[in-house]
């Protein structure tokens, strides 16, 4: 197959991706800075109603705490690369294409291989526009030619390497195998042969300078004397030992382009020495285009991986797993060990959970006390199935579940807890789109749904919406305290607390729903049943 | 390191609790004579003093440095002026050296200056070398041996002609700043693989060389100040190297200055107590020995301000892990703590000691608690600030070390005193330290004696009668009262 790029293999996968329809999901969210907004001098807090200028992410990702995620993996806000995560694929092909890249990444030579080849064509892409900037004609032709020297070798040294040690993934060999179909052109190797006789010629010249009273000389080469190394050698200090760093070698010129005297010096050279000089304006008109955009896209792309692999390093020397899942034909669902990789980012300990859903099983409902974890536990599958769909390995121990074709989430923000009329309306409204997109293959994460209501109506509207979505052959994962039954194919799972301490233990396992449990205990404990509470009073008397 | 008479396992400054030593065992006045009136030896033999050694070799080293340097007073005397005068000529230029806020020194300037040290360093150096080669002596520890070797082979006229033709010829940088670079064509077609070729020469003639090449004329603002920086970019390496030299010129004379003047230092102080006619010897290092063995102590202090010979204390505190020593007022118990202070300290610094004999162990670190009347403490009671500092030395302190208390716990009632005396020094003599403990609370000095441990030593100051034995120290029960009455009547007559 022809090389595509080294995001997806083929075109028609890139487009089906970037066409997902759930993507129109968005919500905003305000970063941390974007709660103050300086005007002027002052600096004032914004209300939630005047957030326009957001971001607009997609709502899995901010609900499933993706975005930090995100924000940790590419600390410097490239949104071009921001857009790449938010195209889930929908295909195991890609999948497994994306994988086998990352697989071979995390080889150590692989990786320097393909990294000093991409930091090579940027550094020389940056010279090439950097000599854009410079006024003087031949200064600016000579880093043309700088930097299309260097990307020549860089793609040299790529195919040298590619060719002692073939690599392992598809994706990173057709990239090679295009370079080098475009290498063995005869007029790319026409224009590297003149590069780098050029190149060789300018540089072969050599002159001195003589700063003299009112004036310099620009003159021939002379090679008489090394005045620093002589004083050196006389001058020994007397250290035994000869520790000390050689001096600094001599930097004229520091900054990007000549000053006046550089120019000056410039334009006697080419006086001097004609020939190297035309060659150099001939060959910096080449030069100046010469890097191809694919390899320019490669190079860029290739972040995509390693700047995520970063992350994975990290997690993986404090000791927490992070493994490729394998891809379910069977719509099974199989996950060991999950945790929530925003939390251990942080980082903060976490605790790890299983989730195993037969083919059968259509989805699970999650109970138990207070902050015991079940939201995180929703969202560390949350990024898992997200993750799996992107092709990056994913934080547990073992996965092996199917490519959802559809993520759809809703958290609610039952942490503000200030009621207010028009809540349980808004929160109809916003799961309408889901109710409509969702279909067989989604996945549906919903955290805590109406909860400005009374338990009863509660209920029977989250019955009514978890029935249907099952209907319609979705994947559901919901988080509630007001479980009635539970729906018909659904596992029940429950956050896990000590029982006689009621410490939260974070691991969420099956078991029958608990509302009250953990109540009951609790009052136990203190002496404030019924009965217990009758007689304390009276005995008080 | 070029050489190394002081064997010093780490910089001084290392051991963290030395802050009241000076005071408590008044080392000012050791250190007065030591150094009759010079602020830098003065210094040197402070830091010195107040870092002992731990390790035998070391103490035996420095005993045999000092022998060559009494056997070579002159020689050595010569070579310590010789470093300061070099050390004050450099700091005399050292003006010039700083970052002003009016005007930046051009690299070219510094070297001039730079040069002019070294200069005047290579003269003195000159001098050293004469004054060595001079003596041609063969010296008895290796440690000045290599350095008289250093001295000898480093400057030796033919480097030193070398060294000063040198700089002569980078002086020439007095008089212009042309010079002369090659370079290639490198990135950017900047100039790369750049040398300095020559500094400008003088003339030799009227006649004018026409040179060959392209002439720029510096004819605009921007084209001298681009014509300077090339000539500070080329210079400023050249200025490094000078300076590195003169650097390790200048580290040369700091270390022989400090090294020489703890040596001299211990020359003048022997010189003194010798005058006084205060027995001297060289202490017998042991470390089996468990405890301070001597004949006629004396405090080395206390003879240099009196002026004559004190008297002389026996010490046998071998095998002894507490020393209690209580007596009269006045009668020569802290002077005798001082003294064996100062001993243990000199004879850790590889100095001689103020006694007929003296055998002793290693200590790893001497430390003091006298708490003085004089704390000016505010808002703090007295007992804080004696918990507190002795707090502070329980913090540093190590097994195998020795502790002088000095009164310590009077500052309350004494059955508290008692209480707190009996818990920290049991805690202190099992944890492994040697603790002397000069004290007025007879209540615990008795029940001490009762206990008849063999590892208690109890001394007393004497008195007979109204008349004091002055100032000798016996082993023997503690006394129920200090004759503080006897003391009274004197000083207060009738009253």
């Amino acid at each position: 197959m022809p090389y595509h790029s080294i995001l997806f293999p083929s075109p028609a996968q890139e487009a089906q991706a970037k066409r997902c329809p759930w993507l129109a999901l968005c919500v905003r969210r305000p970063g941390k800075d974007a709660l103050f907004e300086t005007r002027g001098n002052k600096t004032f807090p914004v209300s939630k109603h005047h957030l326009t200028n957001l971001p607009r992410i997609p709502a899995l990702f901010a609900d499933t705490g993706l975005d930090t995620v995100l924000d940790i993996v590419l600390p410097d806000a490239d949104d071009a690369l921001h857009g790449v995560y938010y195209a889930l694929a929908t295909d195991a092909a890609t999948v497994r294409y994306r994988q086998e890249i990352l697989r071979a990444l995390e080889d150590a030579d692989t990786a320097d291989h393909i990294l000093s080849f991409c930091r090579a064509v940027e550094g020389a892409a940056r010279t090439i526009a950097d000599g854009q900037t410079v006024h003087h004609a031949s200064q600016s032709d000579k880093y043309a030619v700088d930097g299309a020297v260097a990307y020549c070798d860089a793609i040299r040294t790529l195919l040298a390497g590619a060719h002692r040690q073939p690599l392992p993934a598809e994706g990173l060999a057709s990239f090679v195998r295009a370079v080098r179909a475009y290498a063995d052109t005869p007029a790319y190797r026409q224009t590297e042969a003149l590069l780098h006789k050029t190149q060789a010629a300018v540089e072969a010249i050599s002159f001195s300078l003589k700063i003299r009273k009112g004036k310099v000389l620009v003159c021939p080469g002379d090679t008489s004397g090394d005045l620093i190394r002589e004083t050196r050698d006389d001058l020994i200090p007397l250290q035994d030992t000869p520790a000390q760093n050689p001096p600094q070698p001599i930097r004229l010129f520091g900054e990007l382009a000549f000053g006046p005297l550089g120019n000056l010096i410039a334009d006697a050279l080419e006086k001097q020495h004609p020939e190297p000089f035309a060659l150099l304006h001939t060959a910096a008109a080449q030069a100046q285009a010469i890097i191809e955009p694919f390899i320019r896209t490669f190079a860029r792309e290739i972040r995509f991986y390693t700047s995520y692999l970063d992350v994975v390093r990290t997690l993986r020397e404090s000791g927490l797993p992070v493994t490729y899942p394998a891809i379910a034909d069977d719509d099974t669902v199989c996950i060991d060990g999950a945790y929530d990789m925003g939390l251990a980012l942080q980082p903060v300990s976490v605790v790890p959970s299983d989730c195993r859903l037969s083919t059968a099983e259509r989805g699970i409902i999650i109970t138990g006390a207070n902050h015991s974890g079940k939201t995180t536990y929703l969202r560390a599958i949350g990024q898992i199935a997200a993750l799996t769909a992107l092709g990056l390995p994913v934080p547990c121990a073992a996965a092996k579940l199917p490519v959802f074709t559809g993520f759809f989430s809703h958290f609610s923000d039952a942490e503000e807890g200030d009621a207010r009329q028009g809540r349980l309306k808004e929160e109809l409204v916003k799961l309408k789109p889901i109710l409509q997109s969702a279909g067989a293959g989604s996945l549906v994460l919903l955290n805590e749904m109406f909860s400005s209501t009374t338990v009863q109506d509660a209920q029977t509207m989250a019955d009514r919406m978890i029935g249907g979505l099952a209907a319609k052959g979705a994947r559901v994962l919901c988080v509630t305290h007001t479980a009635g039954d539970i729906p018909p194919r659904f596992v029940s799972m429950v956050a896990q607390v000590a029982p006689g301490s009621h410490e939260r233990l974070y691991t969420v396992v099956r078991a029958p729903a608990e509302t009250h449990a953990h109540v009951d205990a609790l009052i136990a404990k203190y002496r404030l049943t019924y009965t217990q509470v009758k007689e304390r009073i009276a005995h008080d008397v | 390191m070029m050489f190394d008479l002081l064997f010093q396992p780490a910089p001084p400054g290392a051991s963290r609790c030395t802050g009241g030593l000076t005071d408590d065992l008044r080392l000012d006045v050791l250190l007065d004579a030591m150094a009759a009136g010079d602020a830098r030896t003065a210094q040197a033999c402070r830091q010195v003093l107040l870092a002992p050694l731990t390790d035998a070799q070391a103490i035996a080293a420095r005993r045999e440095v000092r022998g060559d340097i009494t056997a070579h007073p002159k020689l050595f005397s010569t070579l310590l002026t010789s470093a300061r005068e070099a050390m004050d000529a450099a700091d005399r230029y050292a003006e010039f050296q700083k970052p002003r806020y009016d005007h930046i020194i051009s690299p070219q300037k510094k070297l001039l200056t730079e040069i002019t040290i070294a200069k005047q360093s290579l003269k003195i150096l000159r001098r050293m070398h004469a004054a060595v080669t001079a003596e041609h002596a063969a010296f008895g520890s290796g440690a000045v041996t290599a350095l008289a070797d250093t001295i000898i082979r480093l400057f030796s006229a033919e480097n030193v002609k070398r060294m000063e033709a040198r700089l002569a010829m980078l002086d020439s940088l007095k008089l212009s700043d042309d010079l002369t670079l090659s370079a290639s064509v490198g990135d950017g077609l900047k100039p790369a693989h750049v040398v300095l070729n020559t500094l400008a020469r003088p003339m030799a003639g009227r006649r004018r060389l026409t040179e060959a090449g392209i002439p720029i004329a510096l004819s605009s603002v921007g084209l001298i100040r681009n014509a300077e920086e090339i000539v500070q970019s080329a210079v400023t390496p050249l200025l490094q190297t000078v300076a590195e030299f003169s650097k390790s010129l200048r580290d040369f004379f700091n270390t022989l200055s400090f090294q020489l003047g703890f040596y001299l230092g211990c020359i003048r102080l022997q010189n003194r107590l010798r005058a006084i006619g205060v027995p001297l010897c060289e202490p017998d290092i042991d470390d089996a020995c468990g405890g301070m063995e001597s004949d006629v102590l004396c405090s080395a202090g206390l003879a240099l301000q009196e002026g004559r010979i004190p008297m002389g204390n026996a010490v046998r505190f071998r095998e002894k892990r507490l020393v209690v020593i209580t007596g009269v007022n006045q009668g020569g118990k802290t002077t005798f703590l001082r003294g064996v202070g100062q001993a243990q300290l000199m004879a850790q610094c590889g100095m001689f000691v103020a006694a007929q004999t003296y055998r002793c162990p290693l200590y790893r670190g001497i430390y003091t608690h006298f708490p003085s009347g004089e704390d000016t403490a505010r808002g703090a009671g007295l007992l804080d600030v004696e918990l507190r500092k002795l707090s502070s030395i329980v913090d540093c302190i190590r097994p195998h070390s020795l502790l002088l208390l000095n009164e310590t716990f009077q500052t309350t009632m004494p059955a508290d005193a008692r209480y707190m005396a009996e818990i920290t020094v049991r805690a202190l003599t099992d944890s492994g330290v040697a603790v002397v403990f000069v004290t007025h609370l007879y209540a615990y000095a008795a029940a001490a004696y009762a206990r008849h441990q063999p590892d208690t030593l109890f001394l007393r100051a004497e008195r007979a009668g109204t008349v004091q034995k002055a100032y000798v120290l016996r082993e023997g029960k503690p006394y129920s009262s200090a004759a503080g009455d006897d003391l009274y009547r004197e000083v207060l007559g009738g009253y």
